[in-house]
């Protein structure tokens, strides 16, 4: 800190005044439960080093009074070493009657007892933050004088040490730089080296080396004079103790001042969002310092609450029965909760508090309905936790959390005797007194096991009401085979959503310290906050924060591989490895993959002959997903092509999904003309039970581009489907998955207005014009106008002249030569040949299509005729001539 | 005046009033925290022996049992276990009466060993 100090001393003030220090212009204090907390201790260089020597002075008075003990020890043995009659010493009589010996021993209690006050009376001076009860917590008042004021504490004493010692840091840097007040940036500059800001800075992945220059110039602008620690100061203190009276902190740490300063001081802000820590980021990165704190503290009270539970079968009136059989099946969850097997529920108090009513309210049975890896179980575990707590519903407690395993229940004897098996457990359950019962998927006892129907059995039982049973399951589950039985009308629903961006970085950073530990990497906030983020972005199958941890563990394990111990996980690590598991893109541009990206238009150009509008529109397009400045919850793009067959519409597609998703094989591709009648819809979409063609091929490839052939046959209720696919980029399938479209590109050909393209290019119209007049006349008596709204662009393809049609004749003999160069063999075409070629493939009708078939009879017909015939063998040259004649140019002999 | 004079003043400083107000501190803050600590270990304790429970479920039959024979026996049971229960807790109350007493008559009876000591071993 010290050089912290002395590197942003060195600068010069600039446009910086002299004032003098003014007298305390006013007072900001806090109302907390009726006493009025404010700063009232000087802060000066004599009054710091005053607290520094008396802390020092505390200490050296303990060592010098244990030395003391020591020496008396010392003495005694001795003594003891000296004494000729070693048996007298073990007499009563030497005891009683006054010696060094006997004087050494007392002095060592009496050393003991001294210390033990000293001890335990600097432990009860502590102050703590008296606890806020109700209402919320009062703001910061501005008081002129403090005549008049009730009840006054003083904030310092709830001090931590380390929030001391920065704020003795702030006053020093203000005092050493010159300036006339100590405010809000003297005291983040003194914070940076305390315990827990700098661990917040590492979480955060920023160094101070990245802030030093701004807050240098920034510190030369503040007004100069002699250091005074006034209201500005006292001001961040008291907000600071607000903030901790919010978070019912027992003591005011760095952590409040840090960011209290932050808070106050827009330049701070200013700093942090160049740093890409906005305001939300920062709090969240907070609460990961502070909720490991909690969970410990947590964690201490837990404890020592489970100590007071039985962990045996019994409850503690001894009135309940054994449970032989239940034991072989089932797990008992607050046993496990007390010796502390189960994982600390975050948040989800709404949900707790719901189960509570149900239960309470009518000892009704419920089931938690939520995807897998919402935290189904983890509520469950929060239940177990609370009834050790005993902090239940009296109903709950003095009970037991015990977990029902049906596949233990109906895997026994081959399934046989499930329903006695089921029914035996249940009235052990009912006779014991003392269990609550958990069924984990609870859906599976529906309708299940060779015939026999679980369901009814336990439904039947819980009408009798002696029980009820706590459940779970998915959506599907539910929805499909719960509800509608029996035992539906027996359980009350209760959903357990997936939890919300915030709540589920809370969760992730509740965890994060055993994968850390176990890999031993160290995770920042970015790169949290990126697991979160990118996950649900990309990863749809699965849900938070069960896919977040699952994904950090992946992350960990990858960075911990590169052999460097306590590696810093970044943003850019996550990113990989979703890149890695979804094949998308998402890693930041590359020097390299930018330069490539800005010359997308030449490298579609080697496959696609002139349309350079088209061209130009898609590369446009590319770019803007790649650089993220696309709207994230559409296609990448939807673009319908117009215009007549063979003129390269299919072969920009193609060549667009080898430039972005990395081959041509990455193009899932509809011939809507399959499509025509309404009930080819449930062929794309699927329906319960059965995958859609369409909804099947995206979901596993989410990153591709999707080519709907022939648009205009389709059905148009298949046209209102790719409505909602353009609009939204989702599209829900048969059995009721949202299947994400948001990586896709979306391109429709459609041959509609060919004729009018065909009339117009002879006539010479212009593209733009063109483009206007089918938007207007001749594509509206196809789709609808809202429909055609959502492309990003409708682009036109003007048929093929003859230099085009030559152009790709050259393209396609150079494919040929390719295809022989792997057989080791030359392939050469004069100009001659390509134009007669060209001549013969082109068809004003069709484009260049025929081209294929004309280079298909002449060239490689021709060729294979050579190769059966051996005529041509490796190193030889073929040459293509006028008339289609192929010659053999013999290689020279070796 | 130069730090390590002015530490050596309040360590001595520091020191004396130290020694002066232990004693206070013994009999009013120290014996209050001490008290506290007792009644804190003795509430554990009955909260581990729950007699309140045992002697609210007296006529309650133990394991679920509700034949007359397992009334009767239970009720002797909890009886057995209601004084059983009430003696351990009685002797934790000893305990920690002894253990207040001990912390009241340690710090002067110390002081007046040490003093003996020395002054009879120095005669």
């Amino acid at each position: 800190m010290s050089n912290l100090i002395g590197q942003l001393d060195a600068i010069p003030p600039q446009n910086a005044s002299v004032i003098e220090p003014e007298s305390q212009d006013g007072y900001a204090g806090l109302v907390i439960e009726g006493k009025f907390w404010h700063w009232d201790e000087p802060m000066s260089e004599p009054a710091i080093a005053l607290r520094k020597i008396r802390d020092k002075v505390q200490k050296a008075i303990n060592v010098a009074v244990a030395a003391l003990a020591l020496g008396a020890v010392a003495l005694f043995a001795l003594i003891l070493t000296f004494t000729e009659d070693k048996a007298e010493a073990i007499t009563l009589e030497y005891w009683v009657s006054p010696n060094f010996a006997s004087f050494a021993v007392w002095s060592v209690l009496l050393c003991v007892l001294f210390l033990f006050y000293r001890v335990q009376d600097k432990k009860l001076r502590v102050k703590t933050i008296p606890e806020h009860k109700k209402g919320p917590v009062s703001e910061v008042q501005m008081i002129p004088s403090l005549d008049g004021v009730g009840k006054k504490e003083n904030i310092a004493n709830v001090l931590t040490a380390d929030a001391r010692v920065s704020l003795e840091e702030a006053y020093q840097l203000a005092r050493q730089s010159g300036q006339a007040e100590v405010e809000a940036i003297h005291i983040y500059l003194g914070l940076l080296s305390s315990p827990p800001v700098s661990l917040l800075f590492m979480r955060l992945g920023v160094t101070f080396e990245q802030m030093k220059g701004a807050l240098r110039r920034r510190l030369a602008t503040l007004p100069k004079g002699d250091a005074n620690f006034g209201l500005p100061a006292h001001t961040v203190v008291t907000e600071a103790l607000r903030n901790a009276v919010e978070h019912e902190r027992p003591q005011l740490s760095a952590i409040e001042l840090f960011i209290e300063s932050y808070n106050a001081d827009e330049f701070l802000q200013e700093l942090m969002f160049s740093l890409e820590v906005e305001k939300q980021e920062l709090e969240n990165a907070v609460m990961w310092i502070r909720i490991n704190e909690q969970l410990q503290e947590r964690y201490k009270a837990f404890r020592e609450a489970a100590s007071f539970k039985p962990s045996k079968n019994m409850n503690r009136s001894y009135t309940a029965v054994a449970t032989p059989f239940l034991d072989k099946v089932s797990k008992d969850l607050t046993r496990s909760a007390v010796m502390g097997r189960l994982p600390m529920l975050i948040g989800r108090d709404r949900e707790i508090t719901g189960i509570m009513r149900a239960i309470e309210g009518g000892n009704k049975s419920v089931v938690l309905v939520g995807p897998h890896g919402v935290g189904k179980d983890a509520v469950v575990a929060g239940i177990a936790q609370l009834m050790v707590e005993e902090k239940v519903p009296k109903i709950l407690q003095d009970k037991r959390l015990v977990s029902l395993s049906i596949p233990h229940i109906v895997s026994a004897q081959g399934g046989a005797g499930a329903e006695e098996r089921l029914l035996f457990a249940l009235q052990e359950i009912g006779r014991s007194g003392n269990i609550v019962t958990v069924i984990e998927n609870i859906d599976q006892i529906v309708g299940s096991s060779g015939g026999v129907d679980l369901s009814s059995v336990l439904s039947s039982e819980l009408e009798k009401g002696y029980t009820f049973v706590i459940g779970t399951s998915t959506p599907q589950g539910y929805t499909g085979l719960i509800e509608k039985s029996i035992l539906g009308q027996r359980l009350e629903k209760i959903i357990i959503d997936e939890p919300e961006r915030n709540d589920a970085i809370m969760v992730l950073e509740s965890k994060i310290g055993g994968v850390e530990n176990k890999n031993k990497v160290v995770f920042t906030y970015p790169s949290v906050a990126a697991l979160i983020d990118l996950s649900t972005r990309y990863m749809h199958e699965s849900y938070l924060p069960e896919k977040a941890i699952t994904l950090a563990q992946e992350v960990a394990n990858s960075v911990a591989r590169r052999g460097k111990e306590w590696a810093r996980v970044m943003p850019e690590d996550v990113a990989a490895i979703i890149s890695e598991k979804t094949k998308i893109p998402i890693t930041q541009v590359g020097k390299e993959e930018g330069q490539k990206l800005l010359n997308l238009e030449d490298r579609m150009h080697e496959r696609i002959i002139g349309q350079d509008e088209a061209v130009k529109a898609v590369a446009s397009a590319l770019r803007r997903a790649r650089v993220e400045l696309r709207s994230k919850d559409r296609p990448i793009a939807n673009f319908l092509f117009l215009g007549p067959t063979g003129v390269g519409k299919t072969e920009l597609a193609k060549t667009t999904a080898e430039v972005y998703f990395g081959s041509d094989t990455n193009m899932l591709r509809f011939d809507m003309s399959e499509y025509q009648d309404k009930t080819s819809i449930a062929r794309l979409i699927g329906a319960a039970g059965e995958s859609g063609l369409l909804t099947e091929a995206v979901r596993q490839n989410p990153f591709a581009l999707l080519l709907l052939d022939e648009l205009e046959k389709a059905h148009p209720d298949i046209l209102n489907l790719f409505l909602q696919v353009m609009d939204d980029g989702r599209l829900t399938d048969g059995s009721g998955r949202t299947i994400d479209f948001t990586n896709v590109i979306l391109i429709s050909t459609s041959n509609a207005g060919t004729q009018y393209i065909q009339d117009a290019v002879t006539e010479g119209v212009d593209v733009v014009e063109m483009r206007e007049h089918l938007m207007n006349n001749e594509l509206k008596k196809v789709y609808r106008p809202e429909f055609l709204n959502r492309f990003d662009g409708v682009m036109v393809f003007k048929p093929l002249s003859q230099e085009d049609v030559v152009a790709i004749a050259y393209l396609m003999i150079d494919k040929v030569g390719k295809r022989l160069e792997a057989k080791g063999i030359s392939f050469r075409a004069s100009d001659e040949a390509v134009h007669e070629l060209a001549v013969k493939g082109y068809d004003p009708k069709f484009g260049a299509r025929p081209l294929r078939r004309v280079i298909q009879d002449t060239v490689d017909n021709s060729i294979a005729e050579f190769l059966l015939q051996g005529k041509v063998g490796r190193r030889d040259t073929l040459v293509l001539a006028p008339g289609g004649e192929i010659q053999v140019e013999k290689a020279a002999e070796l | 005046m130069s730090t390590f004079v002015l530490g050596l003043r309040y360590f001595f400083i520091d020191l004396v009033g130290g020694v002066i107000r232990w004693p206070v501190w013994w009999y009013t803050k120290g014996l209050a925290f001490m008290v506290q600590m007792a009644i804190g270990t003795l509430s554990g304790y009955s909260r581990t022996l729950a007699i309140r429970v045992w002697v609210k479920n007296i006529f309650v039959p133990m394991f679920g049992m509700y034949d007359w024979q397992s009334r009767i026996i239970s009720f002797f049971m909890r009886v057995a276990q209601i004084i059983g229960r009430s003696i351990a807790m009685l002797v934790m109350f000893i305990l920690a009466i002894v253990a207040l007493a001990l912390y009241v008559v340690i710090l002067p009876i110390t002081v007046g060993l040490v003093v003996y000591n020395f002054t009879g071993a120095l005669i």
